[in-house]
């Protein structure tokens, strides 16, 4: 009878039933799926980080100033504090159960030169001659040194502006840049591709240098790029992290020095801008958007007409030759032989001819620039501030490039470049051996000897002292310069031949470290495990877990759950408000049937089941059917959404976005729809126990 | 006819209550028995006290002062539940607005009180049911609710319940004020009927002349207190 009663009195008073019971339909409804979905996100983005990098926890020495963030917005200030030596975690760490592997790591940054045009077009000359190709080099020689007179001449132009300060400085540049625009001094350089000095005493190598050192820092146009590297065990590190994956080039081998450039970061900071651009658009209207709605493509467009002039400067007279017969043909303008004005015309997009274009454009003018600022197989300078304040300058090789699987565009992806921990540690500030040997090789070109503090004045000032008679050397005649960067070519080409032993890559200096487990979801047991393990082994290491030590993206995932959890709040409040005040109304207006109820001999406890079970039945009914359409949603979306977008990949954890429905959700829903049916009708209920049985007579008096 | 089984008994029954800052003197002093099988009559200008004598008769309020005995039970002392229990076993309802539960059958308006004993079995439940509706003349309209009835069929589905447990004693509050004349002299004879064939005890307030005409016996109040009698 109850039962029926409370059916019945929902289904008379409809408009009432149906408010209340949107209210709880779709609070569990998004409780459900909005749980299910932040669950999925937080579990793909745990999956997208621990497999990626961070692994279930990181490890910092304990005296770090700042708290690990792995991706923090300006860890270039921050002091992690460091780990002076890894072997020693490493053999502590690996010894506790359900610990796969320590992978060493060290996170900082540094700057890279990519050099200007000249700089890039005198390396081309150096590799040219060194290969022997006479020819070629006749051509880029007559490209550089169109270059060099270019520069001449713009240099004299500024003169009229110079700071009379810096006057002195001005004059030298004026000297070496009329040095270089010499008809002997190119002679040297473009006609003899022998690598050694002829008879007259020309020496290209020479030329070249002076080039290098005198004239490519006045042309304008350098572009330095901010790099974020992580030096790590390269090979343990491709082991243990599975999202891990090679894109270009080669792994840098087991043991030897190198760079991996992340792909995004390869792709977005050292590529051509123009390509770029192109790539961009590209990209955009693959993922299906208009051209003509893309306003960033239009202006990508404008900007891409402005790098005709700067495209024609890259091409030498061979590469001229083929750009604008090749243009002249696909554009159908036979009679333009001007560079410039056919790639002007080539880089004139629009919605029509876009990918004809951009085919067009990677087919004739790729192949004669240079597309990345940074090559494949190149070795370059990275410029780190170590942490003695010095400037460390490393040179490295680039193997490749690197991805980590299905997060291609997700910003954690692009963020960090793989180097090898030698350099990580030289460029941290470590004096390796090599550097050391370096160091000696080139004090004993100069004669310079080291001089103990105690014995310093004996040594400058007493007999025979050894440090006066070197003195009398060439070494800082200017040309004689030349063989210091020998020497350091030699001593950098010895380190990136050499092979390192993995007893070598552990001893040593870390700053962090990743924690890879056998079973990641007993990271919780295993954390007291491996603090106890450092503890008993004297090493000052704490221990951070993966979500701490992740900083940015950690506070993401966390501003969700606090985002979710106060919608779940404020729903589960307005729902209880909005039921407590329906069930309220509909008790103060039955006020007479439960009297007459009262009077016939109900007890209150009937009376307050009778208004409960309205509740209930409100909340099982349309709560239930929220939670089931909830979990519905969720089923339906199971076969996976597309991420299309860089941020979406990244919730996402790949390409395609799947969400589970979570214990967590299931949880929150139930209790939602516990929570609002049971207390919301407690006021209500209590309020009817008080209705007298002479509430049915009074009616009447 | 009545007996001489005492079912209902007030002695010195005194009832106040405050009414803001005044303490009203609903109830003066009054005494009387009803013996089983009487049709009797409350009466009384209003304000005279016959809803308060009602409700205290009915258990549904307690006096301040005096003893009140219903079926042999003194109420006086008497908590939630007892008094409860009373109106649920020993007490039939008939009220003047019906106050029928709307979303019940006529049917289940009636079944509702056996329902609330729980002691009564399922068949017995249906056979008191069909057996009431169809003294009351309503056994075609079992299925139909309050508001497919009209006034005096709805007063009859009130009869039936309250008659339906057997109670001792009936207490019918200005039964037939929200009748036609017409109809509110047939319901009168219809409790008379059942009056007179099942000896059932009736109690009922009213202004109506008609009805306390009808009525065995009158219980006259003026001011809280009980002015003149009629019969026996």
């Amino acid at each position: 009878m109850l039962v029926v009663i409370a059916i019945r009195n929902l289904l008379a008073s409809r408009v009432r039933t149906l408010l209340v019971g949107f209210i709880l339909f779709f609070g569990a409804f998004l409780l459900v799926a909005g749980n299910s979905f932040l669950d999925t996100i937080d579990r793909n983005m745990e999956r997208s980080l621990v497999n990626s990098i961070s692994g279930s926890f990181q490890i910092t020495s304990s005296e770090a100033k700042d708290k690990l963030e792995l991706f923090s917005m300006d860890s270039s200030t921050k002091d992690y504090g460091k780990i002076a030596d890894f072997k020693k975690v490493r053999a502590a760490l690996e010894a506790v159960p359900n610990v796969r592997a320590v992978v060493p790591m060290g996170l900082d940054y540094a700057v890279v030169a990519t050099g200007n045009l000249l700089d890039r077009r005198l390396a081309d000359l150096r590799n040219t001659l060194k290969a022997g190709n006479t020819a070629r080099s006749h051509v880029i020689a007559a490209h550089t040194r169109r270059m060099v007179e270019t520069l001449a001449r713009d240099f004299k132009v500024g003169e009229a502006l110079i700071d009379k300060k810096r006057m002195d400085q001005f004059e030298n540049d004026k000297k070496n840049l009329a040095e270089a625009t010499t008809e002997s001094f190119w002679e040297a350089l473009g006609t003899d591709a022998g690598a050694t000095a002829d008879a007259g005493g020309n020496d290209p190598y020479a030329a070249l240098e002076f080039l290098e050192n005198k004239i490519a820092r006045l042309m304008p146009g350098e572009d330095l790029v901010w790099l974020q590297y992580l030096g790590t065990d390269l090979e343990r590190f491709r082991e243990n992290f599975d999202r891990f994956e090679k894109v270009d080039g080669e792994q840098v081998p087991a043991g030897k020095r190198g760079i991996l450039f992340n792909k995004r970061f390869y792709e977005e900071q050292l590529k051509n801008k123009t390509a770029r651009r192109l790539d961009e658009i590209k990209e955009r209207l693959d993922a299906g958007s208009d051209f003509d709605g893309c306003d960033d493509c239009k202006e990508f467009i404008r900007l891409n007409r402005g790098q005709a002039s700067s495209l024609a400067s890259q091409l030498d007279a061979d590469a001229t030759t083929a750009v604008v017969k090749g243009l002249q043909v696909a554009l159908n303008t036979p009679g333009e032989s001007d560079p410039e004005t056919l790639l002007k015309a080539l880089l004139d997009m629009d919605a029509g001819n876009f990918l004809e274009r951009y085919k067009l454009f990677y087919d004739v003018v790729v192949p004669h620039i240079r597309l990345y600022s940074v090559t494949i197989g190149d070795t370059f300078v990275l410029t780190a501030f170590g942490r003695g304040g010095y400037v460390r300058n490393v040179p490295v090789k680039v193997y490749g490039t690197f991805r980590f699987k299905g997060l291609d565009k997700s910003p954690v992806a692009g963020v960090f470049n793989l180097i090898d921990l030698t350099t990580f540690r030289e460029l941290y500030g470590v004096t390796t051996p090599e550097k050391l040997a370096e160091v000696q090789a080139l004090k004993a070109k100069v004669g310079v000897k080291d001089v103990d503090r105690d014995a310093a004045e004996d040594e400058l000032f007493g007999e025979g002292a050894a440090v006066e008679e070197t003195t009398t050397s060439q070494a800082f005649d200017e040309m004689a310069a030349a063989d210091l960067s020998d020497a350091r070519r030699r001593a950098t080409e010895a380190a990136a031949d050499r092979v390192y032993t993995q007893d070598e890559i552990d001893s040593g200096l870390v700053i962090n470290a990743a924690v890879r487990l056998a079973d990641p979801d007993k990271a919780a047991e295993t954390r007291p495990a491996l603090e106890a393990a450092l503890a008993s082994a004297g090493l000052a290491v704490t221990v951070i877990p993966w979500r701490e030590a992740a900083g940015v993206v950690g506070i993401m995932i966390l501003l969700f759950n606090v985002v979710l959890a106060v919608a779940t709040l404020i729903f589960t409040v307005v729902a209880l408000i909005i039921v407590n005040n329906a069930l309220m109304m509909s008790t103060l207006q039955r006020t007479g049937e439960i009297g007459t109820m009262r009077a016939i001999g109900a007890g209150k406890a009937y009376v307050f089941s009778m208004i409960g079970l309205e509740a209930v039945l409100l909340a099982v009914v349309f709560g239930g059917a929220g939670f089931g359409a909830g979990a519905g949603l969720i089923a339906a979306l199971s076969g996976g959404i597309p991420a299309a977008s860089d941020i979406l990949q990244f919730f996402a954890g790949g390409t395609v976005f799947i969400p589970v429905l979570s214990t967590k959700a299931i949880v929150i829903g139930v209790s939602f729809i516990v929570v609002s049916g049971f207390f919301s009708t407690l006021y209500p209920a209590y309020v009817a126990t008080r209705i007298t049985p002479r509430e049915a007579m009074a009616r009447q008096d | 006819m009545p007996s001489q089984e005492v079912i209902v008994s007030l002695r010195d029954v005194e009832k106040s209550y405050p009414l803001g800052k005044i303490l009203v003197h609903a109830v003066r002093g009054v005494s009387f028995e009803i013996h089983k099988g009487e049709f009797s009559a409350l009466a009384g200008p209003s304000g005279s006290g016959t809803t308060t004598v009602l409700n205290m008769i009915g258990c549904v309020d307690t006096p301040t002062r005096g003893e009140v005995s219903v079926a042999g039970q003194l109420t006086n002392g008497l908590d939630d539940k007892g008094l409860t229990k009373l109106r649920l076993f020993k007490v039939g309802f008939i009220f003047q607005t019906f106050n029928l539960v709307p979303v019940l059958t006529a049917y289940q308006n009636v079944e509702f009180p056996l329902l609330l004993q729980k002691n009564v079995p399922k068949d017995e439940r249906a056979r008191r049911v069909k057996d009431y509706l169809a003294k009351v003349g309503l056994a075609d309209k079992a299925a139909h609710r309050p508001g497919e009835l009209s006034g005096g069929q709805r007063q009859r589905v009130a009869i039936a319940r309250a008659l339906v447990t057997n109670p001792a004693i009936v207490l019918a509050d200005e039964p037939t004020a929200n009748l036609d004349s017409q109809t509110g002299l047939e319901i009168l004879d219809l409790m008379k009927t059942l009056n007179e064939r099942d000896g059932t005890t009736f109690i009922f307030s009213t202004h109506d002349q008609k009805v306390i005409e009808r009525a065995h016996r009158v219980l006259w109040l003026e001011d809280g207190k009980l002015a003149e009698r009629k019969g026996h």
